[in-house]
């Protein structure tokens, strides 16, 4: 488990940026089904630079994990054969639509369709990038990570850790009362359920087959048993997370609920960069690959 | 005052900065499919390549070229000259990893770099060391040989062995001409590879070394067996006799079976069959192989008859009593009156009963059979008789002077032969165990030729006040029992001046009243024939590679100037120096080989190979023994031997200690079956490729690639909670290692490994364990009962989890 | 294209190291990084006492030298998100242009023999590159020429299949199966080798290998 530590850079980014990311599939659905009052509107979009700032400083993160960051300009050339090529060009696109609507819509001058496209396209484009995420570690050489269960993961995380950002937002533009409202209150509970599932369930069946392996240098067992541990304890983070939500999204008192969302973000990023280092710790090459 | 450990190291400038030279493109063969863009190594194109070889005591002396950028050496390639081709004609001197990383050896924070004295008020083992200059160290040297000569006389000087450079021409030399100018040294017999061997087992039974073939004499499809003997660990260069034995392995179709209490290095990847033995129990299979060849008629009576004396009751010699002979000790009608069957040696081997029974036949019906045993087995308190033993086996079947085969000693090998210099006469004769050396200094006036082994006199007539050291660690780290050695040398009323000189600060130098800095032999002009263990026939010039640095000096000059003050200058140097010595001496060298190229030739080509095939021809001995007798008291291969039984009546022998005329088993002190509970697994020491000897240990390039751990059984891991690369704790009762642990299958329940030559590192003002993991911290000072020569590879142990 | 390839003479090897240690001399590598690894695996077996206390065991040791094999289907280049980590075309050696690699590590995850690793001092990923400036000048590489068992090779493909007529490319523990990138490393098999999927042993000497 130790030497999952020195991918800390890239768990990291792979926590934050797809929190952020998710967050935004909250804020959309809010526009969709709720009618919001230009001052709120105003506060909103103040307050969506949490969600913002968890990205980029989730790709910070990523760019200080690589020993040339000055090379960086070059990840694109294996665009659609390289899958980290391809996670970042995905981030990257995400993270330029995500700026436009954001820039645009704190200048003031959005219309209320225009939000609406915009804030979709960087939902979905957030979730894509949170698949890609866990795509750029499906290879073949290394069967403990060639699963689904890795994106799906990464999607559990994107929803249950991006709804905790929103909530917080939210809560912070002083609009929690939308939160009670029944479209967005219900959205807000099936998406932190998905996320726990998707997250907590995309694990343990990766945890479960990589118990299974073993190469020359290591047992898929030992990895899993040397990293349960912290598997459990994050994934008691994320239920929390979860829990804390559904109290802000069910009549927390007004007093209550900057603690409680508050929390709920704490507990996901905890939560979810645990799982994240157990996944770097469950890497188990087809041959002799070592961290 | 400092302290030694910062002091004396100035660190040398980086390797690393030699790492963007910059330059042209290759060209040719295969240049133009590479094309202009392929990047170049660190060093490429370096400003000269140097000609040198490596020097340690691993019995090669292997070629390197050195090249050289700014006076630093970039990288080194080895011998790529001639057939390179696997088994083809010719040879090649590849240096192992050892010789392959000398750059960083030679650059090592260890280097010592100007003379140093231990500080007035310490004491020996402290540690505590300060800068002198050249002239107050060879003051003192000087003068204190001059009152150790006049109060004790030239008796109590003694020059230790110098393994770390061994392969050369100068080695240790320069001290002996000198000491023996004016009036000469007390001197030992024997070493720590092949003490037991050599001087327990051969003189009474071959006399010389006779019978010995190298492995390039193999037949087709032959059977070799060998007892604790790992060419493929200790002859490894590329001219090694590991090498010519893989090459008849595949080339010939030999078959090997290794009997080793630890799966060898030769006993993987190759097609050979392991045979785990207990260690210390070598003569015990022996003598259970011998009663199946007895009982199945196997035994060539005929040949023993002929050419041996005491197997059977008919060729026991005068004075013998009856009972005497082997096969008595085997039928159980004489000595200890046991029956030697297999299974009575399964017990003590723990070999299964049948596999030993049809071993006996194996070798039986083999012929030729190759039987040779290393320097494992005797490095045991019984290793007289275990050597003794393996030496009877092919006697037993008739396969020794004939072709092809081996005299159950070392396999045979044959360098070339060139001078070394001279070192005149020494006046004093007597001679000590290599290993007693510490006892001369405790007790030396009181050794004796029956209580000690002293040869050449019946006694010593002082205990060594005057110690040299000279490329050697043997003060804390070569000798058996550290802990014990230490407390003599730290007395400064027994040994009254210590000199240690060598290229590193060893451990041995806390020891030492001054300490001296050597240049490595690559940094100095050197001359030596290829390795000595190795069976292929070179010679080797090699020119320094830099410029002396600091204030390193060679030996040779170090010498002159104490024989300068000495009164001696004269008589030492004869008006030459070390290159007009190596020169003269190639010349002479040059006389018996007339083809050789020339003294200016050699200074550019740095090496010279010469054909030689191995003597393979039926032994003088075998066609006509009556007329070329061995050099025995009966001049025949003596099985029962008339000196042993003579010195088994007079000699004094501490408690446990026995000497027979035959080689019978005995389990020797803390050998098998005396395990306690205290300390119930033997503890086994072996060679390892990381370092030779203690030579390179401090070189942590390959200390990374070959890491020092204690291999043990994972039966007696799992039982200890220990897993693979756990630190452990290894005690013994004669001290306490922290080492890895490495749990592997390939040694025997029941034994524990240690490779030896770790850098012993221990406080020894506090707890004395020593977290260097050194074999010797373990070992007993006990010798063996006629040879006095290392026993020290055995003791008793327990390991836990640190 | 010239394809060139490694030839590993198992039955020769004695685990010595001495091709990693040439190695790292030559190209000025520390303590840290390898470009060529010695394995020692131990297939599974026991230690069996019979009935009077004496041993037996099964099962075997074997050493394993394994250096980059510039593989046909190389896991390294086809994750390389800059190309940096290349395929040459005239040769088929696999090397990293220094200039373009961001040293993100997914080469050394991908590649299933431990081949490229970064380098954050210098920036970039290090690997063997088949000593490419000594082959271009008519020699061996350092490894090559170092063994003194002569256990190692390396030429045009076509080259080593024809000298070594009953080699295989490696397909041995513990080795990953060659359908993986399918390597150009050739080999006499080790005494006892277990086929690289039907494993049933370790690497021992997992401190040595990093």
């Amino acid at each position: 488990m130790a030497s999952a530590f020195a991918e800390l850079p890239l768990a990291l980014f792979s926590t934050l940026a797809p929190m952020g990311a998710g967050a935004f599939l909250i804020l959309a659905i809010l526009f969709s089904t709720t009618k919001v009052d230009d001052a709120a509107a105003k506060r909103i979009d103040r307050f969506t630079a949490i969600p913002v700032a968890l990205v980029i400083v989730g790709f910070i993160a990523a760019f200080f994990h690589l020993a040339s960051p000055l090379h960086a300009f070059g990840v694109f050339a294996g665009l659609g054969s390289s899958p980290l090529s391809n996670e970042l060009a995905m981030g990257c696109v995400f993270a330029v639509v995500m700026l436009v609507y954001w820039i645009w819509a704190s200048a003031g001058k959005m219309s209320a369709g225009v939000r609406k496209g915009l804030l979709w396209a960087t939902a979905v484009l957030g979730l894509v990038f949170a698949w890609f995420t866990g795509m750029a570690y499906m290879i073949d050489t290394i069967p403990s990570w060639n699963t689904f269960a890795g994106p799906v993961q990464m999607i559990g995380f994107a929803l249950l850790g991006g709804a905790a950002v929103a909530v917080l937002v939210l809560v912070l533009a002083k609009n929690s009362d939308v939160l009670k409202s029944s479209p967005l209150k219900t959205a807000v509970l099936i998406v932190v359920v998905a996320g726990v599932v998707c997250g907590i369930g995309g694990l343990a069946a990766q945890a479960a087959a990589t118990g299974g392996m073993a190469n020359a240098l290591a047992s898929g067992a030992d990895l899993v048993s040397g990293a349960m541990v912290v598997i459990i304890c994050g994934a008691i983070c994320l239920v929390g997370t979860g829990v804390c939500d559904a109290f802000a999204v069910r009549g927390a008192n007004a007093g209550a609920l900057v603690g409680v969302s508050s929390g709920a973000v704490v507990l996901a990023v905890v939560g979810i960069l645990m799982l994240r280092l157990a996944f770097y710790a469950m890497q188990l090459s087809a041959g002799l690959s070592i961290m | 005052m400092v302290d030694a450990k910062l002091s004396r190291r100035t660190f040398v400038k980086a390797s690393g900065a030699l790492g963007a030279l910059a330059v042209a493109g290759g060209s040719a063969a295969a240049g133009n499919l590479f094309g202009p863009a392929v990047p170049k190594a660190h060093a490429e194109e370096a400003d000269d390549v140097i000609w040198t070889h490596c020097h340690v005591n691993c019995g090669g002396a292997c070629v390197l070229q050195c090249h050289v950028k700014d006076g630093e050496i970039a990288y080194v390639e080895s011998d790529n000259t001639g057939d390179s081709s696997f088994g083809g004609e010719g040879f090649q001197a590849r240096a192992c990893l050892r010789g392959r990383s000398i750059r960083r050896w030679i650059n090592s924070p260890d280097r010592l770099n100007y003379p140093m004295k231990r500080v007035e008020g310490t004491k020996r083992g402290e540690g505590k060391y300060e800068q002198i200059s050249w002239d107050e160290a060879l003051d003192t040297i000087a003068s204190e040989f001059k009152r150790v000569k006049d109060t004790y006389g030239n008796e109590a000087v003694f020059i230790q062995e110098c393994s770390g450079v061994e392969q050369n021409f100068m080695m240790n030399n320069p001290f002996f001409r000198l000491f023996n100018l004016v009036g000469g040294e007390v001197t030992r017999y024997g070493n720590y590879s092949n003490g037991a061997l050599n001087f327990g087992a051969k003189p009474y039974t071959y006399g010389d070394s006779w019978g010995a073939r190298s492995f390039r004499t193999l037949a087709p499809g032959e059977l070799v067996v060998l007892f604790g003997n790992s060419p493929s660990e200790t002859r490894m260069s590329g001219d090694g006799l590991g090498y010519d034995l893989a090459v008849a392995m595949e080339k010939k179709g030999v078959r090997v079976i290794c009997i080793d209490p630890r799966r060898n290095d030769l006993a993987t990847n190759h097609e050979v069959e392991w045979i785990p033995i207990f260690p210390g129990t070598d003569a015990a299979l022996v003598a259970g192989l011998a009663h199946e060849m007895i009982k199945e008629n196997l035994v060539d009576r005929d040949f023993l008859h002929k050419y041996c004396v005491g197997f059977d009751e008919a060729t026991l010699p005068e004075g013998a009593p009856a009972n005497s002979s082997y096969e008595a000790y085997i039928l159980g009608t004489g000595y200890d009156k046991v029956e030697k069957t297999p299974a009575w040696a399964a017990a003590i081997t723990k070999i299964p009963e049948a596999r030993i029974k049809k071993l006996a036949h194996e070798i039986a019906e083999a012929k030729p059979c190759f039987i040779a045993q290393g320097w494992g087995a005797q490095r045991h308190t019984n290793g007289d008789y275990a050597a003794r033993a393996v030496m009877l086996l092919p006697q037993l079947v008739g396969q020794v002077g004939l072709p092809s085969t081996n005299s159950g000693m070392r396999e045979g090998n044959s360098s070339m032969d060139i001078p070394t210099l001279p070192t005149g006469d020494n006046p004093i004769k007597e001679k000590f165990p290599n290993f007693m050396w510490p006892e001369a200094i405790e007790w030396g006036e009181k050794m004796t030729a029956t209580n000690a082994g002293i040869q050449k006199g019946d006694k010593l007539k002082q205990p060594i006040k005057f110690l040299v050291n000279y490329g050697n660690n043997m003060m804390s780290n070569q000798n058996g029992d550290i802990n014990t050695t230490t407390d003599i040398l730290r007395d400064e009323s027994k040994c009254e001046f210590i000199l240690q000189y060598d290229v590193v600060w060893s451990d041995s130098c806390n020891w030492a009243d001054i300490v001296l800095p050597d240049l490595t032999p690559q940094e100095t002009w050197s001359l030596s024939a290829s390795g000595e263990n190795c069976d292929h026939k070179g010679v080797w010039v090699g020119r320094p590679t830099s410029e002396p640095k600091f204030e390193r000096r060679e030996v040779y000059e170090v010498c002159a100037e104490l024989a300068k003050r000495l009164g001696v200058e004269k008589e030492y140097t004869e008006g030459k120096t070390r290159e007009a010595w190596m020169h003269e001496l190639y010349d002479e060298f040059r006389e018996d080989n007339p083809e050789a190229p020339t003294w200016d030739e050699m200074l550019t080509r740095g090496i010279w190979k010469k054909d030689s095939e191995p003597d393979n021809e039926v032994d003088p001995y075998i066609v006509d023994p009556e007329a070329n007798p061995l050099e025995t008291e009966t001049g025949k291969i003596q099985i029962y031997s008339p000196e042993l039984a003579k010195m088994a009546k007079e000699w004094e022998l501490p408690e446990g200690d026995e000497i027979y005329p035959i080689p019978v088993y005995v389990p020797g002190h803390d050998g098998p079956g005396s395990e306690t509970e205290e300390y119930p697994l033997h503890l086994c020491g072996y060679h390892t490729k990381a370092h030779t000897h203690s030579s390179y240990a401090n070189n942590q390039i390959i200390q990374d690639a070959h890491r020092h751990n204690v291999l043990i059984n994972p039966k007696d891991a799992d039982e200890r909670g220990i897993k693979n690369n756990d630190k452990v704790r290894v005690a013994s009762k004669q001290g306490e290692v922290e080492i890895e642990a490495r749990v592997t299958k390939r040694v025997m329940p029941g034994v524990v490994m240690i490779p030896e030559g770790a850098w012993h590192d221990a406080d020894m003002q506090g707890d004395k364990v020593d977290k260097g993991g050194c074999l010797n911290t373990l070992t007993t000072r006990h010798p063996n009962p006629i040879s006095k020569q290392t026993g020290q590879h055995n003791a008793l142990v327990q390991v836990k989890k640190a | 294209m010239t394809q060139y390839a490694f030839h590993f003479s198992g039955s020769r090897c004695t685990g010595c190291k001495t091709c990693e240690l040439a190695c790292k001399d030559y190209h000025d590598l520390g303590t840290d990084v390898a470009y060529r690894h010695v394995y020692e695996y131990e297939t599974a077996g026991d230690w069996k006492a019979d009935e009077a206390g004496c041993w037996s065991v099964d099962g075997t040791s074997y050493y394993v030298s394994v250096a980059c094999n510039h593989c046909d289907d190389p896991a390294c280049t086809k994750v390389c998100p800059t190309g940096a980590m290349h395929k040459d075309e005239q040769t088929g050696i696999v090397s990293v242009d220094t200039d373009r690699c961001i040293g993100c590590g997914y080469c050394h995850m991908a590649c299933p023999y431990n081949a490229p690793k970064v380098d954050r001092t210098k920036g970039h990923s290090v690997k063997c590159d088949g000593c490419a400036e000594r082959v271009a000048a008519g020699k061996k590489p350092i490894c090559v020429e170092a063994c003194p068992l002569r256990a190692l090779e390396f030429a045009p493909k076509e080259d080593v299949e024809r000298n070594n007529k009953d080699s295989e490319v490696a397909d041995i523990a513990p080795l990953p199966s060659k359908g993986y990138t399918h390597p150009n490393l050739y080999i006499v098999k080790p005494a006892g080798a277990e086929k690289a999927d039907e494993a049933t042993g370790k690497v021992v000497n997992t401190l040595e290998v990093k």
